[in-house]
């Protein structure tokens, strides 16, 4: 028997006895969970490009004409400690929209005015209504960081029974990507720093993902969408590295109440 | 309630099809059953989240490598405690659960790529071309880790007393 025999022989013997096994429907579910949430945020940015630089514009051009942005409260005091400019009321009724925006100005510099932010919860893919942001489970924010790089930043509570986000969910499909980084850190919360494509429209786009799961099992994600040819120029374009996208998703400025009313879980969360 | 997905059924009867021999790779690059069953159920759940992007044709190579990657994020993630799941219990040994020991602490002696190479080309029996295409490495990087993971495990075979015990570090 040659080395290589003797090697099929041992391995097999060693793992003939297999000890449990995947469960299928846990895979289904959270794999639709997650199809779900992506869509979500790719929906989110790319869908939303048009009508975000549209709005975005208005928005600055509203700016640029009145000089005041009606805000609900005054804004919400940043990690930064700095004087906060006014943000825009997106969510009439909440500061929960103003002081997300501030809280993401505060760590990436030179952010420009969100494109659009809403509360929605696990049964919806956009924003829900007025009367029901009290029962939010997700608040989501988007911005056009420069003409090659779009941010959706979003809040999610954990899913009633729902397994916790805290692992890698894309692997490296070209050479050259940055290979995905978990890190437990020291609060019991998780961080994962990931990226991957994704073909729209027949053109590759290039996402940095930096996500933190925390030990009550919300989640808070940074999501960079580049458009480029290659992972090398994705990563030049980025705007923002992970070390800053970390630093948003890990400051506690980024949380939201309870539901007021819980919804349910969602049947079918495709 | 919206439908399942047209190609759900595809994915359930790959799921049925390949959840067996993930579970003895993941195995074989971690060392725990318990830790397996975690890598293979995120590796499904992973591929569940990509199954209509990924190329018909091409779905065993990019299964391995979720596979393969997810096993090295759980290795990193959970690091040695891994091995200590695997302790006979006593009275529990024979000849056969010796060697199976020493072969565990022989895997354990090598970096997580090194025992995904030997997982993938002995227990997989995948060919180096396709062991490259999975680990999206050289043919010849393939075959240089192969042959030097294959040396550093028949020296640690060889080598006394190297089962894992209580407390084993690498």
């Amino acid at each position: 028997m040659n080395v290589d025999e003797q090697t099929r022989a041992q391995l097999t013997r060693l793992t003939e006895h297999v000890e449990g096994a995947p469960d299928l429907a846990t895979s289904v579910r959270e794999g639709r969970l997650r199809r779900r949430r992506r869509q979500h945020l790719v929906g989110g940015v790319a869908g939303l490009a048009v009508a975000g630089i549209a709005l975005g514009t208005a928005l600055q051009l509203g700016q640029q004409t009145h000089h005041v942005v009606a805000i609900d409260h005054p804004p919400v005091a940043s990690s930064s400690g700095a004087d906060q400019p006014a943000y825009h009321d997106f969510v009439p009724g909440s500061d929960v929209d103003e002081a997300l925006q501030a809280t993401a100005a505060a760590h990436l510099p030179q952010l420009a005015p969100a494109t659009r932010v809403y509360a929605s919860d696990w049964n919806h893919d956009g924003p829900i209504a007025d009367a029901q942001v009290p029962n939010a489970t997700d608040w989501e924010a988007f911005y056009d960081v420069s003409p090659n790089d779009t941010l959706a930043i979003a809040m999610s509570k954990r899913i009633p029974g729902g397994l916790k986000h805290d692992d890698c969910s894309d692997i490296p499909s070209t050479v050259g990507q940055p290979l995905c980084d978990i890190s437990h850190l020291s609060d019991g919360s998780t961080l994962v720093t990931d990226s991957f494509t994704l073909v729209e429209g027949g053109a590759p786009h290039y996402w940095f993902t930096t996500t933190l799961t925390r030990a009550d099992g919300m989640v808070v994600t940074a999501n960079q969408r580049i458009t480029a040819d290659s992972w090398p120029e994705a990563t030049d374009r980025r705007t923002y590295d992970p070390t800053q996208t970390a630093a948003l998703v890990e400051d506690p400025a980024l949380t939201f109440p309870d539901p007021v009313v819980t919804p349910p879980p969602p049947a079918d969360p495709r | 309630m919206a439908r399942a997905p047209r190609w759900e059924p595809a994915y359930c009867a790959y799921f049925e099809a390949r959840q067996r021999s993930f579970m003895r790779t993941a195995y074989a690059m971690l060392g725990s059953w318990a830790a397996a069953e975690d890598a293979t159920q995120q590796t499904f759940t992973a591929l569940y989240t990509r199954w209509p992007r990924i190329s018909r044709g091409k779905t065993d190579a990019y299964a391995r490598r979720v596979l393969v990657n997810t096993c090295i994020a759980v290795y990193k993630a959970r690091g040695r405690e891994v091995l200590r799941d695997e302790m006979p219990e006593p009275g529990a040994w024979d000849e056969d659960h010796d060697q199976r020991l020493a072969l565990l602490g022989a895997l354990a002696a090598l970096g997580p790529r090194d025992r995904g190479v030997l997982a993938l080309r002995y227990l997989e029996d995948l060919s180096v071309a396709d062991v490259a295409q999975v680990l999206d490495l050289p043919e010849g990087t393939v075959k240089s880790q192969t042959s030097r993971a294959l040396t550093r495990l028949h020296t640690a075979m060889t080598e006394p007393a190297t089962g894992p015990t209580k407390g084993h570090s690498r």
